[in-house]
């Protein structure tokens, strides 16, 4: 299998949410700073804790692969549970893959479902690398 | 008998056969076509708990499988294969994998080893130079939505019709490259976007293209039909639908995570999510699924085109004046509608193959007519360092597997151990005296797929002849490769 495992702690399930998300770039990128340079939103939906963090990683990574976009900061993250369902909205800063000097050094083709463990403070996460 | 806990254990049925009995909630029991000395290789890992796992799938017929290159995976274990009944079975994306379609296909030459040795590292440099690889790595091709969703219902005939090829490539793909019952329709706005530039394009991770020799030949008279002959220069390409295949999975991922609520589907991991397959939600899957099988057939089909190219460009001849055929192109992340005989009646059946390769026997009707004979071309790659092999589907392989083997050698080291354990600079030495010429579009990603990270191929295949799987045909071994 193509796994890495990234651990997230944080104070609240947004903090774990942005902590998850740092760790994915670092891995991408092996901690290279990415500069911010632009801004953009995310927003996600999901039936559970475990499907809004998938959606908001993958939205990421689709980002990444379409756009080029490179995230260095969440800048801002709310998660609101409406109707049954978690809605998550994010103000995301960094750049375009064309501002920076260094390639990515990992590819991370999917968050998976694989073992995936959410709670409020702690967060597991596969990635398909 | 093999007692992996107190849960689990393996008895020997016939030679490389290791039945795993019904237990529990289990619908059927699991078999493990290996060696012991496989079986003891995956203390530690979860794969044979989701050998168990994926017994758990409404309506799976005979047993769940595993091939010898098994290895564990997402739900269910690479190497992995399930045959759902069609009208009263499941659809699960996790029995397909994130890379839908990934697969391999091979080209033959006239050329020799020793026509080519001298020219290694030009041809090298030229297949590198032409054939987009890496993460972001967009290809030439850059297509709108309309003709994104033809390429989704045509596959590779889009990809010939477009003068990516030869119409003769066609009849030696599965499927010949086009599988029915694609819906654009079910396919996310998201995926059409991360489809949009991602054709004609290797990816990254285990993907590559390979410049190979035939060391070995073993069966004289399938080698012939094959056109295969010791020496002979071959080329490998292998990848699949990308970013477009991972968004399909990712959507439906979720579609099946409500699925399996609303259709009270109990399973032992979210990863095996999955729907009936006569449900609207079944049915869309496998439509968008088919769309993403399409994609990669198209892909390694432009692939294909770009190493004839290199091929003419180095040599200076046509592809057509090389003798560049396609043997054969063959899917290993695949869902297939096929007819099998279950409990002594041939019945329509829905197989997972995760990580497994289809081996037809011969004188199967989806054979192309030139190998009906024989039985179907069985690509295995193996790694950049030791050798791949061709096999020939067989008899057996239809009463004992759903006609599948194993797909390649199957990883030892995850990514980040090869990583942790394996220098570049002597991996480049060793491939270098070892004659094997290797461009990459990031030293990471060759340490992570060094010949140290996979298992031994020439164990997985004893072990997959000797289940009756398959049967050798010919070996061959690296000369150049390149990784994304």
């Amino acid at each position: 299998m193509a796994d890495v495992v990234i651990q997230a702690h944080g104070e609240c399930l947004e903090d774990v949410f942005a902590q998850m998300s740092e760790g994915m770039w670092f891995l991408m990128f092996e901690g290279a700073k990415i500069p911010n340079v632009c801004k953009w939103a995310i927003e996600v939906q999901g039936m559970d804790p475990e499907e809004l963090l998938v959606n908001f990683l993958n939205e990421q990574i689709g980002f990444l692969e379409v756009e080029g976009l490179v995230v260095s900061q969440i800048e801002q993250i709310e998660i609101k549970k409406a109707n049954g369902e978690f809605c998550l909205k994010s103000d995301v800063s960094g750049c375009h893959l064309s501002d920076l000097d260094v390639s990515p050094v990992i590819h991370v083709k999917a968050a998976t479902f694989h073992e995936l463990e959410v709670n409020p403070n702690y967060a597991r996460v596969t990635f398909d690398v | 008998m093999i007692f992996v806990s107190k849960e689990l254990k393996l008895v020997p049925g016939q030679k490389c056969h290791w039945i795993m009995p019904k237990k529990g909630d289990m619908k059927v029991d699991g078999i493990v076509f290996a060696t012991e000395e496989i079986i003891a290789d995956l203390e530690g890992t979860k794969a044979l708990w989701q050998v168990k796992n994926v017994a758990h799938l409404p309506g799976i017929l005979k047993a769940s499988l595993a091939m010898p290159d098994i290895h564990e995976g997402y739900g269910f274990p690479i190497g992995g294969v399930a045959a759902t009944d069609l009208e009263t079975g499941v659809i699960s994306p996790g029995g397909i994998g994130y890379d839908i379609n990934c697969g391999v296909r091979l080209m033959i030459s006239n050329l020799t080893k020793s026509d080519v040795d001298k020219h290694m590292d030009s041809l090298v440099e030229t297949l590198f130079r032409k054939i987009p690889s890496g993460l972001g790595k967009t290809g030439a091709i850059k297509l709108s939505k309309s003709e994104l969703s033809k390429v989704l219902t045509q596959g590779a005939t889009w990809a010939v019709n477009k003068g990516y090829g030869w119409l003769e490539d066609l009849e030696h793909c599965e499927e010949q490259g086009c599988m029915a019952g694609a819906s654009p329709k079910n396919v996310s706005d998201k995926a059409f976007s991360r489809g949009s530039a991602g054709l004609g394009t290797l990816g990254s991770g285990n993907h590559f293209i390979e410049v190979s020799y035939v060391e070995q030949v073993f069966d004289e008279e399938a080698a012939e039909v094959y056109g295969l002959f010791e020496n002979q220069v071959v080329f490998w390409v292998h990848t699949g639908s990308r970013g477009f295949g991972h968004q399909v999975c990712t959507d439906y991922l979720q579609v099946m995570r409500r699925a399996v609520s609303k259709y009270g589907i109990t399973l032992p991991d979210r990863q095996l999510d999955c729907a009936p397959t006569m449900s609207d939600e079944g049915k869309e899957y496998f439509s968008a699924m088919a769309a993403a099988a399409n994609y990669a057939w198209a892909n390694r089909q432009i692939l294909a085109h770009y190493v004839r190219e290199a091929a003419a460009e180095t040599f200076g001849k046509s592809a057509q004046e090389l003798g560049m055929h396609l043997l054969y192109d063959v899917a290993h992340n695949i869902g297939k509608i096929e007819e099998h005989q279950v409990n002594g009646r041939k019945q329509k059946v829905l197989v997972h193959r995760k990580g497994a390769t289809r081996a037809f026997g011969p004188n199967h009707p989806e054979v192309p007519v030139k190998y009906r004979e024989i039985g179907q071309p069985v690509l295995i790659p193996g790694d950049m360092g030791r050798a791949s092999y061709i096999l020939k589907g067989t008899e057996d392989a239809m009463r004992f597997s759903f006609g599948s083997a194993c797909h390649g050698a199957g990883r030892a080291l995850s990514r980040t151990q090869a990583k942790k354990e394996i220098s570049v600079d002597e991996l480049r030495d060793d491939l270098r005296r070892s004659g094997v010429i290797v461009r990459s579009a990031t030293v990471k990603g060759l340490v992570e797929e060094a010949p140290e990270a996979y298992k031994d191929v020439d164990v997985v295949v004893e072990a997959t002849c000797c289940a009756g799987l398959a049967e050798k045909v010919a070996r061959v071994r690296p000369m150049g490769v390149i990784k994304g």
